[in-house]
């Protein structure tokens, strides 16, 4: 008897596996590429293996990963966000030119850099659900818009970050950027929040069907303004971190962020469709693409060179998450 | 005697004033500023201060061959690609006794590309970088970190916002605007309708070039300037505003400034599309496309120079640094490139080169055989 009932068992168990390797068949190769990457660096470049280029490439994963954060609970909502680098721009302008090299300033500076992140988030929220205007569109727009209100603030740099700020960039705890610590909590939470809340799974279920969620009683508006508010303010706290990287406010900075964490979120297999997909599948797109970055940078490997593996990549994740939704 | 006398006297009166002539001629070539614009110009200031200033090098000095990092703009258009040509022909002239390594990054003009490229090529820990920025604040805090790091800057035709580097090797861009805009004065004189076209918003040179034109504007109010508005340095850009401020000005329009020969090709074009005739342009180039349109329809012109030979003498001074010589905190490339100064239609066949492509900025250092391997060079029809 005892035999009889076990063999069923362990072929659900079995075939539980199975389903779960497939289900994250495109997370699972990201991660196996960025393995066969460090192999690559480790064997290829004596330079890459160091202590100072390890604590240079988490730092420089922490500065996507914390926008890309964002654009993977709007993407998971079937939604996009094409503003984060504008945004980013706009928040590093405005937290230089509140801090102003004064220490006494920083929490002003703080305070209305996120407000300025939370506002952006509820305006796009706003248009897309009351409105009825696709993300695509609203954000677009917002792309051009906050870029203007940048440029027309300064077309040269602006503000000054306090000697303070400028240090915690290379801050460590214990042998790593705490800038990366940070963003790894972040990372954390969102999972977290993902997971363990009703807010989260609400996210996955909007996505994956918005009128039957809406059906199933889900106040769709409600979910939709966390979501594009914490869009909003994880580009506003990025803009913070390029403070401390910059050290003053540069009009220059952000551009093509937005096209970057999309790569990223895709690479990592969140369905640009929404409903399915994951913040540590992000990470592994943002690692692979920071890895990969440094990697051929390194390696001394031209410039177009990189974009056409990075682009290679995307579509080589995309066709094989098109392959995996035919099975 | 006496007709001796007198032309003793004839004599020394011509020499008194070939030597007036050669002062007040050296006095033009220099541009004076005055205490206003001084005030009105970061820049200016600071210019003039590091022009005054020698760093002591002695920090930095060890044995060769050297490693050197050159983060440069990147292969993005034809200026950056003869850069780059430049200064790997130059390091391979050098030899690898003297130069082992030019670990070289591409930021494709882009300052996002550009930070963590720096920190990519810092974490090689390279005994120099030669750093072409592409953005003024964007890579102030970087240049601070190499130089934290015990890495010496040496900023190449740009510059960035803090003073934490050792030198710098461009020209004063404040007086190439203002010559260009007073070039246009004179032509108009002294008074009529300009259009003005600038380069990429927040790129220092666009912007510095712009405030010593408007200084000029400034000082003559019978220049009436109609509009400005960036060009972005691309020919297509420049002929789509150029229509657009021929559309709503027309035949009002007297003179051009323009900060780039890319814009001013662009800007011909456009005149020449809706049957104008072109006026004076202040902003060519020694630029060979520029050059050949600028002969074929006898355009008046005055030219500004960025050579991308310049690298060779960012090169030298990281060389220079590293064996702990001192260095000037300014080198201005007019001083040691030669025909590198302002010129005009007049002096287009001393700068006109017919076998150039059109992309060839000049003056080029290197072998023509290098300009022919590269590309560069005009096949001829034997």
């Amino acid at each position: 008897m005892t035999t009889q009932i076990l063999a069923p068992q362990h072929d659900i168990t079995r075939s539980h596996y199975v389903t779960l390797l497939r289900r994250n068949a495109p997370v699972i190769l990201v991660y196996i590429l960025i393995i066969i990457l460090a192999l690559i660096g480790t064997f290829g470049s004596e330079r890459f293996l160091t202590e100072r280029n390890l604590f240079n490439l988490v730092r420089q994963i922490a500065f996507l990963g914390i926008v890309a954060l964002g654009q993977t609970l709007v993407i998971l909502t079937a939604g996009i966000d094409l503003s984060v680098g504008s945004l980013v721009k706009l928040s590093l302008l405005t937290s230089a030119i509140l801090v102003d090299g004064e220490p006494s300033n920083i929490p002003i500076a703080i305070v209305g850099t996120l407000a300025l992140g939370v506002l952006v988030g509820v305006v796009h929220a706003v248009i897309i659900t009351q409105l009825g205007v696709s993300p695509f569109i609203v954000t677009l727009g917002t792309f051009s818009v906050l870029r203007g209100i940048s440029l027309t603030i300064a077309t040269g740099p602006v503000g000054r970050a306090t000697p303070g700020i400028l240090r915690l960039y290379d801050q460590k705890v214990g042998p790593v950027s705490a800038l990366a610590v940070f963003f790894f909590i972040l990372l954390f939470l969102v999972a977290a929040m993902l997971r363990l809340t009703t807010f989260g799974r609400y996210i996955y279920a909007i996505g994956g069907n918005e009128e039957v969620a809406r059906l199933s009683g889900i106040n769709v508006a409600r979910v939709k303004f966390g979501v594009y508010i914490l869009s909003g303010l994880l580009a506003s706290v990025a803009g913070l971190m390029w403070l401390s990287r910059m050290g003053v406010g540069d009009p220059n900075a952000g551009e093509g962020l937005e096209l970057r964490t999309i790569t990223a979120v895709i690479i990592g297999g969140t369905s640009l469709f929404g409903g399915r997909g994951s913040v540590f599948g992000t990470l592994g797109g943002v690692i692979l693409i920071e890895l990969s970055r440094n990697l051929l940078n390194v390696m001394g490997v031209n410039r177009f060179f990189q974009e056409l593996i990075q682009g290679a990549i995307i579509v080589a994740a995309v066709a094989l998450y098109k392959q995996k939704g035919r099975q | 005697m006496n007709t001796k006398k007198y032309l003793s006297w004839l004599l020394i009166i011509v020499l008194a004033l070939a030597a007036f002539g050669a002062v007040a001629y050296a006095q033009d070539e220099e541009p004076e500023f005055t205490e206003e614009q001084i005030a009105s110009s970061e820049y200016l200031q600071e210019i003039l201060r590091q022009s005054e200033e020698i760093y002591d090098t002695s920090e930095f000095a060890k044995e060769g061959p050297y490693r050197i990092a050159l983060a440069a703009q990147g292969t993005s258009n034809s200026w950056s690609a003869l850069f780059d040509a430049h200064a790997f022909w130059y390091a391979e002239e050098l030899g690898e006794d003297v130069i082992s390594e030019l670990i070289y990054a591409d930021a494709m003009a882009s300052a996002d590309v550009q930070v963590p490229q720096v920190e990519d090529l810092l974490a090689q820990d390279p005994d120099a970088l030669i750093l072409v920025p592409m953005g003024e604040a964007a890579l102030s805090a970087p240049v601070e970190r190499a130089m934290a790091q015990g890495v010496p800057v040496i900023l190449c035709a740009s510059r960035v916002e803090t003073d934490n580097f050792v030198t710098e090797v461009a020209t004063n861009l404040y007086a190439t605007g203002s010559n260009l805009a007073q070039w246009l004065v004179d032509e108009l004189g002294g008074s009529g309708n300009v259009v003005m076209m600038t380069g990429i918003p927040g790129v220092t040179t666009a912007e510095v070039m712009a405030q010593g034109a408007n200084a000029v504007w400034e000082a003559n109010p019978d220049i009436n300037v109609l509009a400005t508005q960036p060009g972005n340095w691309s020919t297509a850009d420049a002929k789509q505003l150029m229509e657009q401020w021929i559309a709503q000005f027309g035949e009002d329009i007297d003179g051009v400034w323009s900060g780039g020969a890319q814009m001013s090709q662009g800007i011909i074009s456009a005149f020449q599309d809706a049957g104008l005739e072109v006026p004076p342009i202040a902003g060519g180039e020694d630029q060979a496309g520029f050059l050949r349109q600028a002969k074929e329809i006898g355009l008046e012109f005055a030219a500004w120079q960025y050579p991308n030979a310049m690298v060779t003498l960012c090169i030298d001074a990281a060389i220079d640094i590293l064996q702990g010589e001192p260095v000037p905190r300014f080198i201005d490339f007019r001083d040691h490139i030669p025909n590198t100064d302002n010129f005009t239609n007049e002096q287009i066949d001393d700068f006109f080169n017919p076998n150039y492509s059109d992309d060839v900025h000049g003056p080029i250092l290197m072998p023509e055989e290098k300009l022919a391997e590269l590309g560069f060079l005009i096949e001829s029809d034997e």
